[in-house]
């Protein structure tokens, strides 16, 4: 490297500027008292860390809920997006270009359309206020951008190997999980981060399909937010930001335990 | 790597076409007695704006177990907005939902209106708890008006509130206590006083005790509800807030959004006041080290806005019984000088205190209020009156077009 000072310091302002919101946040969590000017705060207390973890039994069931309703809606999405992605990214259709854009609708279309349009469906289904009913409104809005992701890994990766495969003899089966699963890992793994992340950070969609039946740490977070309650809300967001760390962390562990990156297709 | 999926598939598939059941609608009982008796180890839901600790550990950590424990009923509070409520039963019953997931809900003013005239809410039903005949006056005006808007026994009190106002005897030796001397105050210290941009709620308020204060509650009441009628009623109450204006915050080109907001400049030192529409906030804020301890709440001299809060059942409750012990058990004289008690929520009490036995008197009235606070009597000797629900969108519309975007 010929600027190996200058490197470093873009380098360091760069952590500076992604961990110093989270730093804050922590400091946040015990500052009772932080007025303008001090720089830190001058009254500490463990109060909202026991209120939000010891004393509220609430906290334990929305995160239980939250991981459940992601997983949930992570594992639909990919079962929806995998086959969708591959026929919009490999097979050749009319209107395969449109069918492309439309994908993208419910990112376009302001969220709370959509999900006061649904919230009457999935009464007359009876899905209202259960965690079925909270997945299925949830997947609308991750789809998207799973389905996006995988196209263009299908693109990338054709279907060459997958012949190949066939004309060796392996069956449809072996095909997919020698072949085609192993060479989309990588994105198959962003799509489903990219779907746990937006699932576990709904609101407003939890809030009206669950109808307050269904908790999430979200709901929980956003009334202290918007009362002033930074501190509480300081908490719960650690509390959001460390579950789909570690949810995320489990998911590349398992992946990198089935397929030991043997087959990773180097992108 | 198949079988994981298909394992999920089936899962899922399970998941979601259970609970396909359609419900029917709840019978409601005749009488508090017959409640009572059917609504033992029930689980009745709550639901209501969740954004303060001290209010949310009333409801789970004082009242829930007593209801628990008195009753064999469980109470499962759930946060949410009150728009978001309206929004969901709304909802419901364009979908003919008659068996919802909400028992009791915490509403006043133009909500109340609203759910009223929508047929959102279930009633009358006050007549049937019985702490509601026991302990609360029928002839005070907010057991029978909420902002104007008459009950008729589809909510019955839970709290009341006023708008207040804190300052920092430290910094501001005299506290203004009229609109005019509040003008005095902020031209000596120009840039340290402000107020929430109404909609907020207390910043609503606040333009309206100004309005009583420029022209007097009598003429604003009296006035139709209609935008042509009050803006000419409330005109120069308008030109008041624009002459104020000079010497805001920021100018007052801007105003800060909410209510929190103001109080954490206040707590920050850059504002000299902050203002509340809880009345003993700032014993709370004192108590957490967020205001300094030479905090202290005042009001104008003639008085200041206060308003009553009230539960009401919406027309799909599905454990209307629960509901009602619930609503009786939150009006109880326990639950009531608990909730005045600034440690858990400091919110004023609803009973009728001639009604009261000498005992339980003495139970109100020994309770802790905290610092920087008034009496409860002061507080309700200086205590005006909300006018019709209605009339406060006007205002808030006159205030957006006459003082923010002149």
């Amino acid at each position: 490297m010929r600027f190996p000072r200058l490197r470093a310091i873009i380098f360091y302002s760069f952590l500076f500027a992604t961990s110093a919101p989270v730093l804050s946040l922590v400091v946040l969590t015990v500052s009772a008292a932080w007025r303008y000017p001090s720089l830190l705060p001058t009254v500490f207390s463990w109060r909202y860390l026991v209120s939000v973890l010891a004393q509220d039994r609430r906290t334990a069931e929305a995160l239980i809920n939250s991981t459940l309703i992601a997983a949930l809606t992570t594992a639909l999405t990919l079962l929806l997006a995998v086959p969708a992605a591959k026929a919009l990214g490999l097979y050749q259709f009319r209107g395969r270009q449109a069918v492309k854009l439309l994908v993208l609708l419910p990112l376009m279309v302001p969220g709370i359309t959509v999900t006061m349009g649904m919230h009457l469906t999935l009464i007359h289904l009876g899905l209202a206020g259960s965690i079925a009913g909270v997945v299925v409104v949830h997947t609308v809005f991750t789809l998207p951008y799973a389905t996006r992701v995988l196209i263009n890994v299908f693109e990338l990766v054709g279907e060459k190997y997958e012949k190949q495969a066939a004309m060796l003899g392996a069956s449809p089966r072996m095909i997919l999980t020698d072949v085609t699963l192993p060479m989309i890992m990588p994105g198959l793994l962003s799509a489903a981060i990219m779907s746990f992340i937006v699932s576990f950070s709904q609101y407003i969609t939890t809030f009206f399909i669950g109808g307050g039946r269904i908790l999430t740490v979200p709901l929980l977070l956003v009334p202290h937010l918007q009362s002033g309650e930074i501190q509480v809300a300081a908490v719960y967001s650690l509390l959001f930001i460390m579950s789909t760390l570690a949810s995320i962390a489990l998911m590349e562990g398992i992946v990198r335990k089935f397929y030991k990156g043997a087959y990773f297709l180097q992108t | 790597m198949k079988k994981p999926i298909i394992f999920l598939a089936a899962v899922l598939s399970v998941v979601l076409f259970t609970a396909c059941a359609r419900p029917t609608a709840t019978v409601a009982p005749n009488n508090f007695a017959d409640a009572l008796r059917t609504a033992r180890g029930k689980t009745v839901t709550f639901y209501g704006w969740g954004g303060s600790t001290a209010v949310n550990s009333w409801f789970d950590n004082v009242v829930a177990p007593a209801l628990q424990a008195e009753h064999g009923i469980t109470l499962r509070r759930v946060p949410m907005n009150i728009d978001e409520i309206l929004n969901k039963l709304t909802t419901e019953k364009q979908a003919n939902k008659l068996r919802g997931d909400i028992d009791v809900i915490w509403i006043n003013g133009e909500n109340f209106y609203t759910a009223k005239t929508q047929g959102l809410l279930y009633g009358p039903f006050a007549s049937r708890v019985e702490n509601f005949t026991r302990l609360i006056d029928p002839q005070a005006p907010d057991t029978n008006f909420d902002f104007g808007v008459p009950i008729e026994g589809m909510s019955v009190p839970l709290g009341r509130a006023q708008l207040v106002f804190v300052s920092d005897t430290a910094r501001l030796p005299v506290f203004p206590a009229s609109a005019q001397a509040l003008l005095a105050a902020a031209r000596a210290n120009p840039g340290q006083f402000t107020y929430a941009a109404p909609p907020d709620f207390t910043g609503s308020a606040f333009v309206r005790n100004i309005i009583y204060e420029i022209v007097g509650f009598d003429a604003i009441n009296n006035a139709p509800a209609e935008k042509e009628a009050i803006y000419n009623v409330i005109r120069p109450a308008l030109d008041f807030l624009n002459e104020l204006e000079k010497y805001l915050w920021e100018e007052g080109r801007t105003y800060p959004a909410d209510t929190p907001t103001l109080s954490r400049m206040f707590a920050e030192g850059q504002l000299l006041w902050t203002m509340s529409y809880t009345p003993l906030y700032a014993a709370r804020k004192i108590a957490n080290n967020e205001f300094p301890p030479t905090a202290q709440t005042f009001l104008f001299e003639r008085g200041n806005i206060g308003n009553t809060h009230y539960v009401a059942m919406p027309f799909n409750a599905p454990a209307k019984d629960a509901a009602l012990v619930l609503i009786h058990q939150l009006i109880s004289v326990a639950m009531q000088a608990e909730k005045l008690d600034v440690n858990n929520w400091g919110d004023l009490p609803v009973l009728d205190l001639a009604r009261l036995t000498a005992e339980e008197r003495t139970r109100l009235q020994g309770v802790d209020s905290g610092r920087g606070v008034l009496p409860v009597d002061e507080l309700l000797r200086r205590r005006l009156p909300e006018v019709h629900a209605r009339k406060i969108a006007i205002i808030e519309e006159l205030w957006q077009e006459h003082v923010l975007r002149r």
